[in-house]
């Protein structure tokens, strides 16, 4: 028996693939899905469907790719999918948990600039539109090459210098704004 | 900004993402979804297989996984076409043209192997599977 017909039976393996991608890849995942939901529970819940998924599709890799980029893009198509099922359903956009709950009393803004760097910084990029957050995210917090970029993000190169520009240029905004 | 963005990681960990722990318990959680996911789909090719001994379309294919309850095409009707094509690209079935232009798949000597080695397993996925159907 060839190991393609094998590939369906055998399933140990694949388990072993699956649990040292979780051992190495676990905690990253689980930040990336945050980045774009936004939302502890919620990236939990997808981190989980991701690792399934994956399991899943283990056959349909082949090497190509690095495992990681492999893996990302189906982290990455996993949760804009479910971002896109959630704006359908969802006609109001209602609360993340990340738009900042601060006294009552004042405006969000005013919360915003008492907040040391870090967390203004991380709350900016966290209120970028998802297009450029990504990008924010992948290259900054992620270390990631453009061209890597581009294949996890299915887009060519230049989008993702595009992008990135527009994405420093709205932060600066709202950083001096 | 590019200076300050060199700190996002730090700044994001220590703030936003502070809670984020991807745990044992989550590992184990997604190891009980793939250990039932991994059932159903070994169990869903067998059974394609078994049905694959007489020739079929891939519809009739699809109606008949579907009595055998197994639904997972039902909805994507697409899917069970890939499956087919890849098991043909791996030479367990084979593909014939019907007088009516339709596509008939069944089972090649490779096939039937595949299918005689995992016949054990296949005896106990069904079996376990109608126990669970009784209960």
């Amino acid at each position: 028996m060839d190991e393609i017909t094998m590939e369906r039976l055998v399933i140990e393996e694949k388990e072993i693939i699956i649990d040292e991608l979780m051992d190495q890849y676990g905690q990253e995942i689980l930040q990336l899905s945050y980045s774009y939901v936004k939302n502890r529970e919620l990236a939990e819940d997808l981190t989980q469907d991701i690792f399934v998924k994956c399991y899943q599709s283990l056959h349909t890799y082949k090497g190509k790719s690095k495992i990681r980029t492999w893996l990302w893009r189906i982290a990455i198509n996993t949760c804009k999918d479910y971002l896109k099922s959630w704006y359908k359903n969802h006609v109001v956009p209602t609360s993340d948990e990340y738009i900042y709950s601060g006294d009552s009393g004042h405006s969000t803004e005013q919360v915003v600039i008492q907040q040391d760097e870090e967390e203004r910084l991380a709350h900016s990029v966290m209120n970028l539109p998802i297009k450029y957050r990504e990008v924010i995210y992948l290259h900054y917090f992620e270390e990631m090459p453009i061209r890597e970029m581009a294949q996890v993000l299915s887009i060519n190169n230049n989008t993702v210098k595009t992008r990135l520009r527009r994405a420093k240029a709205l932060l600066k905004d709202s950083w001096e704004g | 900004m590019e200076e300050r963005l060199k700190g996002l990681k730090k700044a994001m960990k220590e703030t936003c993402m502070r809670e984020l722990d991807f745990s044992e318990t989550m590992k184990k959680s997604i190891h009980n979804s793939i250990a039932k996911e991994s059932f159903s789909e070994q169990n869903m090719f067998i059974n394609l297989l078994q049905l694959l001994v007489k020739e079929r379309t891939g519809f009739e294919l699809t109606r008949l996984l579907v009595v055998r309850g197994i639904r997972k095409f039902e909805d994507e009707e697409g899917s069970i076409y890939a499956l087919l094509h890849e098991q043909e690209q791996a030479g367990t079935i084979i593909a014939s043209w019907g007088p009516s232009g339709e596509k008939k798949y069944q089972l090649t000597d490779k096939g039937r192997r595949v299918l005689e080695k995992s016949g054990e397993q296949v005896w106990r996925a069904s079996l376990t599977l109608r126990g669970q159907a009784e209960r």
